[in-house]
């Protein structure tokens, strides 16, 4: 990878507030669009997976702290893909302990199915403390 | 108000009035907060009609409050109705039809 590829298309900081999380959201979408980066999820799923990272980083990592902040980074590491990143202040958790909510007919499990959605949709992975996770999303050449 | 309801011949039908349903608990504790007495509630109908989009916070605030009219009412149904077809995909893709009815516009 060269010093070009790793260079962010977007970056930003943000308070871990609901207004926050919901500007940051339609500012990456209509920045990507306005760079012509068009993934082959549609703008509603590309809007739910960028939530659900966001929201997660907010809650879960930040405890929706006003002071604490959420980074979201996008970069396009190779040409049929770019990569969101999204990281919290918090101490970060293990994927493994996620339970797997699916497959149980009456699941009535409150956690697990945001990772399921973004799983669904796009590549997901982790940094080593579990505070960072990438998004990998395939877009249009 | 984040919703309004109507009971009528043990069908309970929740219409919510918010286009996002994001988790704000608003419905759950505005329902544990009624009064129940004298019902008993056969099926509870979540109209989304005015529902553009939902995300996994706002899914598990439905399965909390179905989870909570499960302890209320034991044999209980659920319907969701008027669904906008994109959020009914996502219902479909966390196995929501399993808990309850899904019928979209």
């Amino acid at each position: 990878m060269n010093k070009m590829d790793t260079e962010y298309l977007y970056r930003e900081h943000v308070s871990s507030t609901n207004e926050e999380r919901v500007r940051l959201i339609e500012s990456v979408l209509d920045f990507l669009e306005s760079q012509k980066v068009h993934t082959l999820i549609d703008r509603y799923e590309f809007y739910l997976i960028l939530d659900e990272a966001i929201s997660n980083a907010m809650e879960h990592g930040n405890s929706w702290g006003s002071d604490k902040k959420v980074l979201l980074k996008v970069t396009k590491p190779e040409s049929s893909s770019i990569e969101v990143i999204v990281s919290d202040e918090g101490n970060g958790f293990d994927p493994e302990e996620i339970p797997d909510m699916m497959g149980d007919k009456k699941n009535l499990s409150l956690r697990g199915r945001g990772i399921f959605i973004m799983r669904k949709f796009c590549s997901v992975g982790w940094n080593k403390k579990g505070n960072e996770i990438s998004l990998t999303i395939k877009i249009k050449n | 108000m984040a919703y309004e309801t109507k009971f009528e011949q043990g069908v309970f039908t929740v219409l919510l009035e918010k286009e996002r349903q994001e988790g704000e608990q608003d419905i759950l504790n505005g329902l544990i907060e009624s009064d129940y007495s004298g019902m008993t509630i056969d099926k509870v109908i979540f109209d989304f009609d005015r529902v553009i989009y939902i995300n996994s916070l706002g899914i598990a605030e439905f399965i909390s409050v179905m989870k909570f009219m499960i302890s209320k009412f034991e044999k209980i149904k659920f319907k969701f109705i008027n669904v906008d077809k994109k959020i009914a995909k996502i219902f479909k893709m966390v196995e929501l039809g399993n808990l309850a009815d899904i019928d979209t516009k």
